[in-house]
Formats: C-alpha cells, structure tokens, sequence
C-alpha cells in the first residue's frame, strides 16, 4: 500500500499520531505538497463526510477523523506559500451573537476545513460586526453562521444585514445552519445556503465558492 | 405492592459514594462570587480564581438532609394539592417549554402561540390524570419578557398547580408578585405555593449565576424548585449509562446542597433530565429505552439515599408525531420509573424530545398515566377480593354478572380508558373506524369546548394584568 493510501486509511480510522508521522514521511519521500493535500488529506475527508451522511460513521468518529487530517494539514500549512497552494476558498465561520453552543459550528469548522478550505473561526457569541470585520481582514468569500435558539436566529439576520451594509454582499455567500433553523428561515433572511448538518455544509461551502468563481 | 429495584444495594452505594468523590474532587464551577462566598463560609472549598467549588461528603450530606422529604404543590382549588412524599402518590407533570405546537385542527406542526397556551392550560384542568403543567414557549409575545407573561395564562385558565422557568432572579421575584395577585399573602404562598419553578445546572458541573440567583431567590420564599440538570451522554457527559447516571445525579445534588445552604429547609425537588447524544444527527434525545432505566435508577437511589421527592421525564418521546415510536417510547419510559418510586412522573403531551406539544398525544398521555396509576395501585388480596364466597355462590355451571361481588368491584377493579376503542369491531366500523389519534382529537376539542375552570376574581385579574402591564 503507498503511504497516500495508507493516510488515508489512517484518516478514517482517527489514527491522529499516524497521520502526523505519515505527512511527514510522504513529504520525505519527495512527494508534492499539493499531492499529500488532495490525495492524502482531503480526499479521506470526502469518504468521511459521504460515510456519516449515509449513517455508517458517528459524530465522534468523525471529529477524531478530522483532528487527525488536522495534524497533517498543520504540517504541510508553512510548506503552502513556497508550493504555490491555495485554499479552495476562504470561511468565517462563527455561533452568532448571544448563542453560546460551539459544538455544531466547530464541527462543521472542521468538516469544512477538511474539504480544502481556509477556516476562520470566531467562536460563540459572535456580533454582526465581528464577522464584518473579520471578512474584510481575512478577504473570505464564505461566512457561516450558527445558531440554537429560535432566541438568537434573529442575529443571523442582523450579521446579513451588517455584511449587506458593509458592501459585502456581492463578494460573499452565506451559509446558516443549526438546530432550529430551516431552509424557509434561510429564504426569508436572504441567506444564500443552508445546512442542515456539517457534510451538507461542506457541500454547500464547495458549491457557493463555484458559483462566485463563476461570476 | 413492591417498588421496582433496577439497582443492587451495592450498586446504589457505589453510585452514591461516586457523585460525592465528584463533589469532593473535582467539584461545581460556581460563577457567582456571592455564592462562593457562601459555600466557603459553610465549609467547602473554594478557589475564587478557577470558580471551582468542592464539596465534602459530609457538607453535601448534612445540606441535603435539611431539605424536606414531604413537598406541597398547592394548587388555587385546593381539591388539586399534590403532596410529594416519600412512599406517596406519583404524579404526572405535562411537559413545559417547547416551541413547536401541532395545532388540533390542521394536524400540522407551526410555533406555538399564546391562545395554545391558553388551550393547553385548560386541557389540563379537564383532564383528570394530569396533576399538574408548564406552558409552551409562544412566539407571539416578547420572548425577554414571555417567561412572566405567562404566568397569567396558566393562573387564569386552569386551577391546577403550575410550573415556570424565570429567566433570573429579578423575574423570580415578580413571579411570586404575581402569584400573591392570586394568592393573597405570603405565608399562604409559601404554605400552599400554587406554583414551582425550574432551573438548571450547565452539564457538566456548572452553576451560573442566573440558575443559582433564582435557586435561592425561590427558596427565600419557599417556593419549591425542581432541580433539573440535561446533561447529554457523549456531549457534556460520559457516553455510558453508568456515566450519565452519575453526573446527572451529582449536578441536581449539588445544586440542592446549594440551596440548602442558602436556605435550610427550602422545598427542592430532584429532577434530572439525562439525555443521550443521537451520534448521527447530534440531537439530544431523551426516549431512548435506557432513558427508561436511567430514570428508574435514579428514583430508586433518590428513594434509598435522601429521600427527597424525585422528578424524572416518563411520557417522553423522540418522534416527531403521535405515532406508534411515540406510543412505544412513552410507554416504556413512564413505566419504568414510576415502578421505582418517583415521585412525579413528567413530559406528558411532549414530542420531539421536549421541542415540540400536541395536544392529542397529551390527551393519550392522560390514559397512559391513568393506567400507570393503576398499576402503583396494585391489586389487594384478601378474603373478599378473592372472591371465595362469589365463587361458593355461583359454582359450577353458573355465571358471575349479576353476584354482588361483582357489583360491588364492578367500578373500581379496572381501568377504563376514555379514547381506547374496545367491544365489538361492527360497532367500531358503524361509528366511523376512529383510531386512537383521532378519538384523543375529538376529546381535546370536548374538553375544550366544554370544560371550564372556574374564573379568577376580578380583583386577581386587575392585578396580574398592572404587574404585567408594568413590564411594558
């Protein structure tokens, strides 16, 4: 079996030390960056996110799988600029304001930065002016937010609104998720994607950066 | 009859001797400075820097033991008091706090709104198995103030005791102005509280400041609180039963011994609310079948150690409408703990983990806990109920319908549901084929249409309506 194979497995099975000690046997090896990336790191991602959609992985088998792709990408991230990688895209991701639940949001975070993408993540309690700012600073062309209580829903809005005044709107794409929100809540505040569970968000997040890349 | 033991004695000793290594180790993360304070000046240890509070077994004994093991629920007709005491009545709790509601005539889930509210407080008063309730959370009033508004509704719609969750301390103290609006003085109020609150701790082992304001806020005038922790198994508590046993158990412990430090004697109930992570979706569910057990075991252990009155979930289901998963998981998990001894058995007409009321399933609630009653009732051996002189009267060849054993015995041996559909199937079929769900629909509208509490005074109605205009 070639070590991508081998991270791969590795990947799936959690094995978090194993994924360290194999990016960095691959990058030994000789092999590109961009090739552990796709091959090695981000490909096992998208069998975990298609094996817990289809209900034959757990939450936590997944979290486990995803710090060990972690492990790897801390290793090769230093090695990006000089190889000439980009991320697949950018996302501010955040709990909105008043929301104090992290689980969910980190997860999808995670699942997310799996698929490729550069994550920012504000945290909980996020105000509609920290995700302004924050997508200014970091140039993001996703932001995501999360929320579990039809209490604070309300700040989904108002961090649309923000982003809109801002001038932002026409350079990002929102993404809203979390246990009360539906696809209708997402029709209504004008939301441009809405993800029921993280490998949905994923989908999402690959299928909104298309469409801006399209423009 | 003989309560149910899901635990050994050994397995209650270690259970019980686990929650206070807990206390004594790793402790409370208590937010409030003042209530730090407090618990330092009464013996535990405290680190002001980390927040942590520990217990010793002794402090989280002698605390617990002030607690009173007999609670009253008075209720405004005082025909509805429910005493919670050891080897008392159980009692069944309709469930409070959702925002979902499947409206009675469409059939359909929206948001709850407060004419459902309305509705739901006089459903309960006209159903008689149903002891006492909370309300939904509507979404068509001021969601900063909802908590004190509707307060109001439960007093006005229904004479049955009722439950609230205030957002702090402050809307703990208006909650008992408004209750003084009905009740009239405070030492009747705390007598006889016509209503209790709930709080909660933060799983795992934490108490904010809000929760432990309110705690002692109510315990200052004597209202009872039920002491809830939702802590979730693989979330914010051990995946195991055993682990989510335990810390449920010890977080409801701990904010007891709270309160009974603030205020020695103050009427607390036990109610944990352990819930299991759903690791497919991440939803907390709280109808699994190990719910069942879970509640079963922590009666049991509540019973055999401080013996305080005990509130655990039991008409509960994780489904979305009144279906058969709904039946079968409601089933189990009221049984089951009610076998053990608790002393309220709660949840009733809830759905969707507690996210959602409807008010047919509360109405098919109300015959499961009157059959559950049934059985805490158990059935008397002796002499008559044996029937040996019936049986020497009758003899072989004869029949019992009209022996007067059998009609002294007739009403009060057997059960008989309101909704069930029983007899002869050409009766069923020339009365339209109604299943269950929809005979419930056809009595919640009966009892709608036709039950009514008895009216608030005027002088009550005045003054709940300037508290709450007040709020703006």
């Amino acid at each position: 079996m070639g070590i991508l194979d081998e991270m791969n497995t590795s990947i799936i099975e959690g094995n978090r030390d194993k994924v360290e000690e194999l990016t960095r046997q691959a990058l030994k090896q000789g092999i590109e960056v961009s090739t552990i990336l796709s091959q090695g790191l981000i490909a096992p991602m998208d069998i975990v996110g298609q094996r817990f959609e289809s209900g034959e992985l757990y939450i936590p088998e997944m979290i486990i799988a995803g710090e060990a792709m972690t492990r790897g990408l801390n290793i090769l991230r230093p090695l990006f600029k000089e190889s000439g990688i980009k991320p697949r895209g950018t996302m501010v991701i955040g709990t909105v304001k008043g929301d104090m639940h992290s689980i969910g949001k980190s997860l999808a975070s995670m699942m997310i930065e799996g698929a490729g993408f550069k994550m920012v993540d504000l945290g909980i309690d996020v105000s509609p002016e920290q995700f302004v700012k924050s997508v200014k600073e970091e140039g993001a062309q996703l932001v995501g937010m999360s929320s579990l209580l039809t209490t604070t829903m309300p700040s989904m809005k108002a961090t649309i609104e923000a982003l809109k005044e801002a001038g932002l709107l026409d350079k990002v794409k929102t993404i809203i998720g979390g246990a009360p929100v539906t696809q209708e809540y997402a029709d209504k505040i004008g939301a441009d994607g809405y993800a029921p569970d993280a490998a949905t968000g994923v989908k999402k997040a690959k299928e909104l950066v298309q469409v801006l890349a399209a423009r | 009859m003989n309560l149910f033991k899901i635990l050994s004695e050994w397995e209650v000793k270690k259970l019980h001797s686990a929650a206070l290594e807990v206390l004594n180790t790793i402790g409370l993360k208590v937010d409030s400075e003042k209530v730090r304070k407090m618990l330092e000046e009464a013996g535990a240890k405290v680190n002001h820097e980390t927040m942590m509070v520990r217990f010793s077994s002794n402090l989280v004994d002698e605390s617990i033991k002030k607690a009173p093991q007999r609670v009253i629920y008075g209720a405004r007709n005082p025909k509805y008091d429910l005493v919670l005491e050891p080897g008392g009545d159980t009692f069944c709790r309709a469930l409070t706090g959702p925002e979902g509601y499947i409206d009675l005539e469409t059939g359909k889930y929206r948001l709850a709104k407060m004419s459902d509210a309305k509705d739901w407080a006089r459903l309960v008063d006209g159903l008689e198995n149903i002891d006492y309730f909370g309300l939904p959370y509507v979404s068509d009033i001021d969601p900063d103030t909802r908590d004190l508004r509707l307060m109001p509704v439960a007093l006005e719609n229904s004479e049955k005791h009722s439950l609230f969750q205030p957002y702090n301390g402050e809307h703990m103290e208006l909650m008992v102005e408004l209750a003084l609006a009905v009740v009239g003085s405070r030492e009747e109020l705390k007598k006889r509280p016509i209503f209790n609150i709930l709080t909660s701790i933060t799983s795992p082992l934490h108490l904010l400041e809000y929760a432990s304001d309110i705690i002692i806020t109510a315990g200052k005038h004597g209202i009872p609180v039920e002491l809830n922790s939702m802590a979730i198994a693989g979330g914010t508590a051990p995946v195991t039963v055993a682990g989510l046993t335990l810390l449920s158990h010890t977080e409801v412990l701990a904010g007891i011994a709270v309160s009974q430090i603030a205020n020695p004697g103050a009427p607390m109930v036990y109610r944990p609310l352990p819930m299991v992570m759903d690791m497919s979706s991440g939803v907390a569910l709280e109808a699994t079948v190990e719910n069942a057990m879970i509640a079963a075991a922590q009666a049991q252990l509540v019973r055999e150690t401080y013996n305080i009155p005990t509130n655990v979930m039991g008409q509960v289901s994780d489904a979305f409408t009144s279906d058969g998963q709904s039946m079968i998981e409601r089933a189990f998990n009221a049984l089951l703990p009610a076998l053990a001894g608790a002393n309220i058995v709660s949840g009733a007409g809830g759905l969707e983990h507690v996210y959602t009321l409807d008010p047919v399933q509360l109405v098919i609630d109300d015959e499961i806990v009157g059959m559950t009653k049934r059985i805490l009732r158990g059935f008397e051996i002796n002499d008559s109920t044996l029937g040996l002189d019936a049986l020497a009267r009758v003899g072989p060849g004869g029949n019992f319908l009209s022996d007067e054993h059998t009609l002294k015995y007739l009403k009060t041996e057997y059960y008989r549901p309101h909704i069930f559909n029983r007899g002869a199937r050409a009766i069923w079929q020339s009365k339209g084929e109604k299943d269950l769900n929809e005979n419930a629909r056809e009595r919640a509208k009966a009892i709608l249409r036709e039950h009514k509490p008895a009216p608030l005074s005027e002088d009550a109605v005045k003054e709940l309506d300037s508290i709450i205009k007040r709020l703006g």
